[in-house]
């Protein structure tokens, strides 16, 4: 309330110049942590930077953005069967 | 009136199940639904309500104030009506899938399929986490002052652990000095 009311005040402007920018800091930060978590491969930065465009420049809503890049993404992830160190020799020793 | 708690109701409940990851990834489309759609407020009252936010409280809380100044021309009792309501209608809907899925998704950790879900759905939160950082850097970073403050706080985030509070608190004060 005291914002709507003072916002415009040059004082709580810039009080709230500092504020922001700490906050802006905090979710760099977040980006950072997450990104520390989320990359493993080529693919991920991808994933990373098309949700980025489709947001930041498409203007896509998140359950759209969600709709169309998590089928995708599972099935890049997708659980696949381990190959076996002795169906590797064998692989290996066929001619 | 109606009209305005109607499109809060929607916006929100929609958001709310949409925000895997962290409230966080749902800013982007709030900032845009928000000011360019609705046009509830300008980009720079979004960023500043997004600073008040954390300031005190989690920062999804920004939904809450968000509400506030969508209903603000009603007056001020509707106005804290309409801050429920976002609120509600933000925290509701995530709760009830959260109770659901969660007694499901825990019986379900031994499935292969439980890993890959969660690998597939980090680079999305991660690139709507880039976006949502993206505006708030946009409209907060205005002057080589304030990129200095928001670099300091990412350093201090990455490499301390000292509480946000007070790093939110001293570039309040600073910038209060120094910026007026």
């Amino acid at each position: 309330m005291l914002y709507f009311h003072y916002g415009e005040n040059s004082d709580s402007k810039a009080l709230l110049a500092g504020v922001t920018a700490v906050a802006c800091g905090l979710m760099a930060s977040m980006v950072f942590e997450a990104g520390q978590k989320a990359i493993r491969g080529v693919f991920d930065v991808v994933m990373i930077i098309v949700t980025f465009l489709l947001v930041r420049l498409g203007h896509m809503h998140v359950q759209y953005v969600i709709l169309l890049l998590a089928p995708i993404a599972i099935w890049w992830h997708r659980p696949r069967p381990e190959i076996k160190g002795d169906d590797l020799n064998q692989k290996g020793s066929t001619p | 009136m109606i009209q305005t708690f109607g499109h809060l109701v929607a916006l929100f409940m929609i958001l709310s199940i949409s925000a895997f990851g962290g409230g966080k990834v749902v800013l982007p489309t709030l900032q845009h639904q928000a000011v360019d759609k609705f046009h509830w407020m300008t980009n720079q009252q979004f960023v500043d309500l997004f600073g008040i936010s954390i300031i005190d409280g989690p920062s999804m809380m920004v939904v809450t104030l968000v509400g506030l100044k969508a209903c603000l021309q009603y007056g001020y009792v509707i106005a804290i009506l309409g801050a429920l309501v976002a609120t509600i209608a933000m925290f509701l809907p995530s709760s009830i899938l959260v109770l659901i899925v969660g007694r499901y998704w825990d019986s379900w950790k031994t499935s292969p399929w439980h890993e890959s879900i969660q690998r597939a759905m980090m680079p999305i939160s991660t690139g709507l986490i880039l976006a949502a950082a993206f505006i708030i850097a946009r409209h907060s970073i205005h002057t080589i002052p304030t990129a200095i403050m928001g670099l300091i706080a990412l350093c201090l985030m990455l490499f301390t652990k000292l509480n946000p509070v007070i790093m939110i608190v001293a570039a309040a004060a600073i910038s209060w000095i120094f910026l007026r």
